[in-house]
């Protein structure tokens, strides 16, 4: 014991002193404090938010989330540790005496690693402590933290750093001291990462999520699953630790124990097996010393060359030998062995974007092959550039090495360029992977000039320079670990945080790396801007690569003193000079051209200013809110659209008409993109601001009388803004919205929503949907913020080959100086929210006819890029049987023709106009759903394929009744009306087509969605009665599992036959325009009274089950009957909108599936339940397997997986 | 040629010495460089062969400025250093070919021609599909010793080159080195006394980093010539005679050890006369 605790102190002084342990804990604290200065708000140039608004930053959860990045960095330091303790009597030759000390293995062994485990812990505290002193600062957010709580840091630190710490180490230490290398500790780094990442990636299949928690070694998935379904104000208050959380801490800590005992077993004081001294039979020829020999070689006259050419030709044979070198280097080969494993794996994903398969479309599978080997090729970049930059070091072949008449400048660049040649190689490899993945899965649409754009223009350049910063790091450092850890400390910093920290691009290394492709509209206009980026951006790291090359560690002096030495007189050279000036000049030049195409040719807001633009807004313009405005009734919009370069010219005009009981003298415009707006009536500006004008009417509009308002647009790009040609005209597939045309009165919209900045700013707070159910304001015009239909007549020209689409009958087009131009027309009024579609497509059309004996029928059809046929028939399936259903349940089709128009996929929605339906490419139109017919024989196949390009065609075609015949006020729930109820019409179409089995996969979908977002809300939660706009996940997830459950509970006829009144009652019908409140109670006047719990537990409370099935038995009867035994664990929770849980009584219907060997549904039946545990028993003629509670997910359930029994004989 | 150092200094950051005001000519031929462990013979090595920078002084090869045109150097040099590495999984004839193309002997054909005969040279001809970093002590040195002779250097500095050889080699060796040292400059770094006297035409003493002595081995022994005496004593003797008399070294001679003493004068009491080797002058000088 005291040789172990003597062999401690002597590492623990050994670390401090010479391996500057202090120095990492100074960074650990920096780092750490900085993180809770970035997030609570230190700096108004950067805005993270990790989790909602009233989460506070020192509770124990927003702690673990902090602790769990900088446990990312801290894995990188134990690595430096943990490889220096394990391989210290290597380092130091100091093998032979040590191991021959007379010291037990355990002393030596236990010494070592106690040392390390008191380093790693101290390393740990100093991040403890910089979140601690960082949470006090004064200048930091008050709001954003919560009393102190010594316990707050002892969660973290339990959960997380402490197992973590320990099996890091144990792990990496065990790794390298068994391997004799350091190679092996950045290895297991590396595998410890990939098994993170590869967690994440799980994680995103709803029924591997504990397989994902229990992989990711730092815990930090498994954490992330445990506080799903959690509110804000549990987030705050709990410790949270779930059976995931300890399993996967059992398991790892259990590995670090497994990893330390094998150490522990398989070590002996012996040297065999050290690659320094290893035995390898030593080769020895016999002695021959008297042999004569000839006059010696080195006099013999040859050919020595130092011309250019014999450089060159040196280079060649430079970067040959390096490859070589490369090539029989085991760990090389290992390293090369996993990219072709995560190659093959992410083959095999292609196709799956989580639960739906797309077609291996070529930029889809170039995009996966990209993001799946980004880390990696940055491992082996960052592994191998420092191994290369260092060979002749570690090798110490530096002695012979140096003294060749070579400069350090070729052999750098051969180092290089091998490196960059096999990073080139593998891309091709991505590119022959791709087709092949192609090729199998029967895809025929090679693009070979795409893959070659984007494999080696986006993949491989943005690799090369992370190559080429790599060689410039590995260059300038005292040692490669050094290097490593930069290289690391650089990737979390681009990864995470360089974006917020630099948001304009000029400054921002090697931004705009990247540019969206769609087959629509492809690279847009950015390429030129994506060249220039690349030039300046590789201008800068080539000067840095030049610079580095004087600072290359050759020679016998690596002190940095001498290194910049040769760096200073490397510039006495006239020409290296001219070089580094040449580059700096190019680098200003091109990064000043920038700049000016940022600022001054285009508008450059960052997050501040455009904030502070809201506030302006709000606090110059707010008083204008109550003036009574007219309103718009007829629009004529007279577009013309310049795909070829990007320009827009828009001349249009709109009748307003004073329908309030006031006459109006003042008329308030928010220009929106126009350039120009003038009424025809004489008139004075009296404010003409940017974003607001006010206009006076010389003689006031009296009511009932219109006034038209002409405006006049003209967009064409000017040099490229921060996000590349800001361009609204797409070269294929333009989809502008009448967001652009101006807007009448004051509008909240522009106001700023987060009530922490608006605190800062003393604004008072504002509730996200400011009116109530009662407001009168709010009830006097619809979600649209509009008061009246409007008539619109739309003309718009393209260039040739495109064609227009837009809301409204298509009644005329032409030709005229060789452009397209088409007239649409509604007859009937329309919303005032219309969108304009200008590409080339290819049409599928068919004529509807009602199912009924009506005459009503329509032109309905499809309006897609040539090469995404695939889906089309389910697609106008899909509309065609949402019609008819619509139609006969609802009310008949308002319109003459109903068109789906599709857009690239840089936005991924469908959005309903009047008849008209913009559809992204990305969400639907690649689906490969040749498999979704095959029939699955059990309910519970995880295999089903949702064919959602036929329910989000169904949802879309719903808005045409709920958002164009009913348009709720807007009030809170409005969203309940239009989405909500989208989304029961969608799953009743889907139900009806695919049959009721199929519908449980998307339930479950819907359910997991909306526990996930629950826990990362940015607000408080409402219910879905009083559903805010901005609730996605409660009106569109709860709001689809509510009301399937809803009509599953009442009846599907009951629920449309509430839904047919209601249609009656408000389509097309200006103001009082309908609340949620109403349509809910009228679902509560038709619900039997045992089941009115449901209306309130669904719509008007928040309510969550916690439903478990217990155990389950059956017993055979002699009439060949099965008696099944079962018990179920039933809890509910109700919330209150803050978050806080309340556990309530339960009386409800809960449905119990039982299901045969053979996965068929035996019995489903609701049952009556109580909280807690419930026992029943049934009579069944089949012979029982399994017992599911709730096997559709009809509720919501925080358990979100299967709540499954085995129904076990009772016999034996 | 000549190589002259004037005044050369280094100091390594530590603040040791290695290299202190040394001034010294080198010409045409083998010479020798003596000193103790830690005299300064590596850094001044190190340095001639432009691995190192000095701190001040010059260095020319004729007119060449060895210090600032450390390229113009390499082309003409041969270095063998006392320790150096080798790139695993590389055979002898992968890595002489290797330093043979750098050193820029780019024709395929001749390249092939000088490695082989280098090979057979220093007797690895049959051992050269073998990894180097497999090779035993003396054949890594013989390695060593073949690529220090590739492309005909004009200036060949060894370090320690005969250490881990076996008799046998270092014979052989040191017959190679006088051989090509006819028209070149060679030095010859070593605390092995007798390969100097064998070898080297000239030589140096240093110490502490000081230049202590330079000349030929030849004058410094004529001019020893009459003043070393020897003299077996008892062992615990020792201490009293160095009291007495100027003791350059002992040795052990049949367990008894054999002093060496500097004298102008017969010393008497039983001391005998005795030819004056290199050892005596090398222990006389860093006394």
């Amino acid at each position: 014991m005291k040789t172990t605790l003597f062999i401690t102190k002597h590492d623990l002084r050994h670390s401090f002193f010479s391996d500057k342990i202090w120095l990492y804990g100074i960074i650990a604290f920096t780092l750490s404090f900085l993180i809770v200065n970035i997030f609570g708000g230190a700096f108004d140039f950067i805005k993270i938010m990790i989790a909602g608004e009233n989460v506070k930053l020192n509770s124990a959860n927003m702690l673990a989330i902090q602790f769990s990045f900088l446990n990312l960095i801290g894995a990188a330091m134990l690595a430096i540790f943990s490889g220096k303790s394990a391989l210290k009597d290597l380092d130091y030759n100091t093998i032979p005496v040590h191991y021959s000390l007379p010291v037990t293995k355990s002393n030596y062994l236990g010494g070592r690693i106690m040392a390390l485990l008191i380093n790693a812990a101290f390393l740990f505290l100093c991040f403890v402590s910089g979140l601690m002193v960082g949470s006090f600062m004064p200048y930091l957010d008050a709001s954003q933290f919560g009393p102190f709580n010594i316990f707050n840091y002892l969660y973290p630190f339990l959960i997380i750093i402490l197992p973590n710490v320990f099996f890091v180490s144990a792990m990496l230490f065990s790794l390298s001291f068994r391997l004799r290398n350091y190679f092996s500790v950045w290895m297991g780094l590396i595998l410890l990462f990939g098994l993170y990442y590869a967690a994440i990636q799980l994680n995103k299949k709803i029924e591997l999520t504990w397989l994902a928690g229990l992989l990711d070694p730092f815990g930090i998935v498994a954490r992330g699953n445990s506080k799903i379904g959690l509110t804000e104000s549990q987030l705050n208050t709990l410790y949270i630790i779930d059976k995931g959380i300890l399993l996967n801490r059992m398991l790892w800590c259990g590995i670090g124990c497994v990893s330390l005992l094998l150490t522990y077993t398989r070590f002996n004081f012996l040297q065999v097996g050290f690659k320094r001294l290893r035995t390898k039979k030593a080769f020895t020829t016999p002695d021959s010393a008297n042999k004569p020999h000839n006059i010696s070689p080195s006099l013999r006259s040859v050919y020595i060359g130092y011309t250019f050419a014999d450089n060159l030709k040196k280079l060649f044979f430079l970067i040959r030998t390096e490859i070589q070198l490369l090539l029989t280097n085991r760990y090389f080969n290992i390293i090369l062995l996993i990219g072709i494993g995560i190659v093959i794996a992410s083959a095999m994903g292609i196709g799956k974007i989580y639960d739906t398969k797309i077609y291996p479309i070529t930029y889809h599978v170039c995009e996966v092959f990209i993001a799946a080997t980004r880390l990696f090729l940055f491992a082996l970049i960052t592994l191998f550039s420092g191994e290369m930059v260092w060979r002749d070091r570690n090798t110490k072949t530096w002695q012979l090495n140096d003294t060749l008449p070579v400069s350090s400048g070729l052999k750098f660049s051969s180092k290089l360029l091998a490196l960059g040649f096999v990073v080139f190689v593998f891309h091709l490899l991505l590119i022959a992977t791709g087709l092949l993945v192609q090729h199998a899965t029967g895809y025929e649409r090679y693009e070979f000039s795409l893959y070659l754009k984007l494999c080696l223009g986006f993949g491989f350049v943005n690799q090369l320079i992370a190559l080429l910063l790599a060689f410039t790091i590995q260059n300038s450092v005292k040692n490669k670990f050094i290097g490593y850890f930069i290289m690391i400390i650089y990737y979390l910093l681009n990864v995470l945080v360089l974006d917020a920290l630099f948001e304009d691009k000029t400054f921002r290394f090697n931004s705009f790396s990247d540019i969206s492709y769609s087959d629509l509209s492809q690279f847009g206009y950015d390429i030129p801007v994506y060249i220039l980026f690349r030039f300046y951006w590789f201008s800068f790291v080539t000067a840095l690569v030049l610079l580095s090359v004087s600072l290359y560690p050759a020679n016998a002096d690596l002190s940095m003193k001498v290194r910049l030495g040769y760096l200073k007189e490397r510039f006495k050279s006239l020409k290296f000079r001219l070089l580094i000036g040449t580059l700096t000049g190019i680098v200003i030049l091109s990064g000043g051209y920038i700049f000016y195409n940022i600022h001054f040719l285009n508008d450059y807001k960052t997050i501040q200013e455009t904030e502070q633009q809201m506030i302006n807004y709000e606090k110059k313009y707010a008083a204008y809110k109550p003036l009574a405005q007219p309103v718009p009734v007829s629009v004529n919009v007279y577009a013309d659209l310049y795909p070829e370069n990007g320009s827009l010219l828009i001349n249009g005009s709109c009748w307003l008409k004073n329908r309030s009981s006031q006459s109006i003298s003042q008329i308030c415009i928010d220009p929106g993109a126009t350039d120009s707006i003038w009424l025809n009536t004489p008139n004075k500006r009296l404010l003409a601001d940017e974003d607001f004008q006010v206009l006076g009417l010389n003689h006031a509009l009296a009511p009932g009388d219109s006034v038209q308002l002409h405006f006049k647009l003209f967009k064409t790009s000017k040099g490229f803004g921060n996000n590349g040609i800001e361009s609204l005209i797409l070269p294929n597939g333009t989809f502008i919205n009448s967001d652009l045309f101006p807007g009448i009165g004051y509008n909240e919209n522009h106001e700023l929503t987060s009530n922490k900045s608006r605190r800062k700013y003393g604004l008072p707070e504002k509730k996200r949907f400011a009116k109530s159910m009662n407001d009168k304001e709010g009830l006097s015009v619809n979600m649209l913020n509009q008061q009246s239909l409007v008539h619109l007549n739309i003309i718009a020209g393209t260039c040739k080959g495109q064609r227009i689409m837009a809301p409204g009958k298509l009644i005329r087009n032409w030709t005229s100086h060789n452009r397209q131009y088409f007239q649409f027309e509604s007859k009937r009024p329309i919303n005032n929210f219309y969108a304009i579609l200008s590409g080339n497509y290819q049409v599928v059309e068919e004529q509807w006819n009602s199912p009924d004996s009506s005459t009503v029928s329509a032109d309905i059809g499809i309006y897609y890029h040539p090469e995404h046929k695939y889906n089309l028939s389910n697609m106008l399936n899909g509309m065609k049987e949402a019609l008819n259903y619509y139609h006969s349940h609802f009310s008949s089709f308002q319109y003459p023709s109903l068109h789906i128009t599709e857009f690239p996929r840089f936005a991924t929605f469908a959005q309903s106009f009047s008849g008209c339906i913009p559809f992204s490419e990305d969400i639907g139109f690649l689906a490969d759903l040749r498999n979704v017919n095959i029939d699955s024989t059990s309910v519970m196949d995880e295999e089903v394929t949702i064919d959602y390009p036929f329910y989000v065609t169904a949802h879309e075609v719903a808005h045409q009744w709920w958002a164009h015949q009913v348009c709720p006020a807007n009030v809170e729930g409005a969203s309940f009306i239009v989405e909500t109820l989208s989304q029961y019409s969608a799953l009743m179409v889907m139900k009806q087509h695919y049959g009721p089995q199929k519908m449980r996969k998307f339930l479950n979908y819907e359910s997991f969605q909306y526990l996930m977002a629950r826990s990362g809300g940015i607000h408080t939660e409402n219910t879905l009665m009083n559903v805010a706009p901005d609730e996605q996940s409660v009106f569109y997830r709860k709001g689809s599992v509510v009301m399937y459950a809803l009509q599953d509970y009442i009846g599907e006829e009951t629920v449309n036959t509430v839904l047919r009144r209601f249609t009656e009652k408000y389509a097309f019908k200006n103001a009082p325009y309908p609340t949620s409140g109403e349509l809910i109670r009228e679902f509560e006047n038709v619900t039997p009274d045992s089941l009115k719990y449901i209306i309130h537990d669904w719509f008007k409370a928040i309510t969550v089950y916690k439903n478990e099935a217990l155990k389950a038995s059956y017993r055979k009867t002699d009439d060949l009957e099965y008696i099944v035994n079962f018990d179920t664990d039933i809890h509910k929770y109700e919330y209150d909108s803050a978050g806080n849980e309340k556990e309530v009584a339960v009386n409800d219907y809960v449905e119990i599936g039982i299901y045969n060997a053979k996965g068929k549904e035996i019995f489903l039946e609701k049952l009556k339940m109580k909280k807690g545990t419930n026992h029943f028993s049934l009579k069944l003629g089949r012979k029982p397997e399994m017992l599911v509670v709730d096997p559709y997910n009809k509720l919501i359930d925080k358990n979100w997986l299967v709540k499954k029994a085995t129904v076990k004989s009772s016999d034996s | 040629m000549k190589l002259s150092i004037k005044n050369l200094c280094k100091t390594y950051a530590n603040g040791v010495k290695a290299l202190d005001d040394i001034s010294l000519d080198i010409h045409t031929g083998m010479f020798g460089l003596l000193g103790p462990n830690g005299a300064g013979k590596s850094s001044l090595m190190r340095t001639l062969a432009t691995l190192q920078k000095a701190d001040s002084g010059s260095v020319f090869l004729d007119d060449l400025d060895v210090l600032s045109n450390p390229m113009s150097v390499k082309k003409l040099l041969g270095y063998l250093p006392q320790e150096f590495g080798v790139y695993p999984n590389q055979s002898a004839y992968q890595l002489l070919n290797y330093y043979a193309y750098l050193k820029g002997i780019v024709n395929k054909k001749e390249r092939k021609e000088i490695v082989h005969a280098l090979l057979q040279q220093v007797n690895l001809f049959e051992a050269r599909n073998k990894n180097v970093d497999t090779y035993s002590g003396g054949m890594r040195q013989r390695f060593g010793i073949a690529q220090a002779l590739l492309g005909r250097p004009k200036l060949i500095i060894v370090d320690e080159p005969t250490a881990g050889l076996d008799p046998a080699e270092r014979i052989r060796f040191n017959n190679l080195l006088s051989e090509i040292s006819s028209n070149i400059i060679v030095i010859l770094s070593t605390h092995i006394v007798d390969d100097v006297s064998d070898l080297c035409n000239d030589m140096a003493i240093i110490q502490n980093g000081r230049l202590l002595l330079t000349g030929s081995p030849l004058a410094f022994m004529e001019q020893f010539e009459g003043t070393v005496w020897t003299k077996r004593i008892g062992t615990n003797e020792l201490e009293d005679y160095k009291k007495t008399y100027n003791v350059i070294y002992s040795h052990l001679q049949s367990g008894n050890p054999l002093i060496h003493v500097i004298s102008e004068k017969d010393p008497g009491n039983g001391f005998k006369a005795s030819s004056p080797n290199l050892q005596d002058i090398y222990f006389s000088t860093i006394k």
